[in-house]
């Protein structure tokens, strides 16, 4: 464990040392700061809507640093052969591809606590009082983010970091369109596009299982069972992408 | 046991427009404990190639790497290992005392002792002046001192340098071979590829050379290289002959 956490330490430094973090950050923080102005300027809706365009403005951004600081984390350890020093010494390729996760779960964790606190505190002072239920929002997108993360990591295993980046921005349009798909599929006459479709509900991960931004509007947050399922399942899917991850680099030579 | 390495039957073959290249073709090689030995040949004659598979980096095609008896892909044998990389990359957002310190965390060297341990080598290697600057505004020597730095945290029992000498000043070439024979005095193996043949013959107990994938010479330096001649000399003769073979 100890070489795993070396490596996420590492891959830590690098993502927070990295000026491009600041930029989503900034742009994120002026974001939530839009929304007050938005918020200020509605009927009676300022609460809801810095509510809306904050959680949202969080996620966009945390989407952004996920998929293309993640999309390089790989690809740069071969481009620049910093690779040849870590797979030489006694490191499995699991733990480094488990390091480089955690690494970048860590940094994206930093972020979203950053941007939490800013957010919670409007969203108490207008409120005033603070609310669970956002704060389990937040939850479930950094969950999201962390998986997206997972799956970005598996493309740019063995992909260039652009296209890495663009597979995972399909998935995860795929994936919040799931329940959409499996609509589709099960009204569908054609049993090729029927199959096909439930195929894809199948593979892609549900990505609405992580969205509870209109929860958040309507007061309803997840009950004891909903979450559990929610986590294991966020937690099996990034389970799936790190040992696929793992496999595809344990069979390249650099 | 008194062999440190042994290459038997190693062959690494890629294609090329269909054809297919042995890189590197039957390779056998035994080194013993406690002695230098030199690789040597021209540009693309299998040299990184030879030290990459040892190093687990590439997946040779046939054949077995033994590092005292035991596959050098081994967790145990990697923990006896040091390995410097030709034109090394690191970290550049790093400091010199950082990669250290991330160097000997993967070697899981108490954090008590790595103060000590790091500052001493990098005494070593004379960049004891740059402890704290990042690894991005090092020139190219400093990468390979700090090349050589990161490969003997470990305390390794046998140190793979490729290309150690490449981009020295000459006062940098004397301290890298004084730190190789240092580390042969400590009775440690050292096993390095260069072009730099009058270092590799002043440092070196042993040479192989190897052309077109093959390795056409090996054994005692001394005995090798004719007294009447230089090893540069000798391996360029060497080079030409075998090329006419063919």
């Amino acid at each position: 464990m100890k070489q795993v956490l070396t490596i996420a330490y590492n891959t830590y430094l690098e993502t927070i040392r990295d000026r491009i973090l600041y930029v989503f950050v900034a742009f994120a923080i002026a974001m939530i700061g839009i929304s007050i102005i938005m918020g200020s300027i509605s009927l009676n809706q300022d609460t809801k809507i810095i509510k809306d365009f904050g959680l949202a403005g969080m996620f966009f951004f945390g989407v952004l640093i996920a998929v293309f600081v993640g999309a390089n984390t790989i690809h740069k350890e071969k481009d620049k052969r910093t690779i040849y020093i870590i797979l030489s010494k006694p490191i499995r390729h699991w733990q480094f591809i488990l390091g480089k996760f955690l690494g970048l779960a860590l940094s994206l964790l930093v972020v979203t606590l950053l941007m939490s606190i800013i957010f919670l505190t409007i969203t108490t002072i207008k409120e005033k009082s603070f609310s669970f239920l956002l704060l389990e929002a937040i939850f479930f997108q950094y969950l999201e983010l962390i998986l997206l993360i997972s799956v970005v990591i598996a493309f740019s295993s063995f992909t260039s970091p652009l296209s890495a980046a663009i597979y995972t921005i399909c998935l995860f349009i795929i994936g919040h369109s799931t329940t959409v798909i499996n609509q589709i599929a099960a009204k569908s006459q054609n049993i090729f596009i029927s199959k096909s479709l439930e195929t894809v509900y199948y593979i892609f991960p549900n990505l609405e299982k992580f969205n509870l931004k209109t929860n958040v509007v309507y007061g309803i947050g997840y009950n004891g069972p909903e979450t559990i399922i929610a986590i294991l399942y966020g937690l099996f899917y990034i389970g799936l992408m790190l040992t696929l991850a793992t496999q595809i680099l344990k069979k390249q030579e650099f | 046991m008194n062999e440190a390495i042994k290459i038997s039957n190693l062959t690494k073959i890629y294609y090329k427009n269909g054809k297919e290249v042995k890189v590197v073709n039957d390779l056998n090689l035994s080194i013993p404990k406690g002695k230098v030995f030199g690789f040597l040949g021209p540009n693309g004659a299998g040299k990184t190639t030879t030290i990459k598979m040892i190093n687990s980096l590439i997946k040779p095609d046939t054949g077995e790497i033994k590092i005292f008896g035991q596959s050098s892909s081994e967790m145990e044998v990697k923990k006896k290992i040091g390995f410097m990389p030709e034109n090394p990359y690191f970290y550049h957002y790093l400091t010199a005392n950082e990669f250290l310190k991330f160097t000997c965390n993967i070697f899981e060297i108490a954090k008590s002792k790595q103060e000590k341990l790091i500052k001493e080598i990098l005494k070593r290697v004379g960049l004891q002046e740059s402890a704290s600057v990042q690894l991005r505004n090092f020139s190219k020597g400093m990468g390979q001192r700090i090349g050589v730095a990161q490969a003997l945290t470990n305390n390794p029992e046998v140190i793979f340098l490729d290309e150690p000498l490449d981009g020295l000043d000459p006062i940098g070439r004397i301290e890298l071979k004084k730190i190789i024979l240092e580390e042969k005095k400590k009775g440690k193996t050292i096993f390095f590829n260069s072009h730099i043949l009058s270092d590799v013959e002043e440092i070196s107990d042993y040479i192989g050379i190897i052309d077109q994938g093959k390795l056409i010479k090996t054994g005692l330096t001394n005995e090798i290289v004719p007294k009447n001649t230089t090893l540069e000399k000798y391996f360029v003769e060497l080079i030409e002959k075998e090329r006419q073979k063919k």
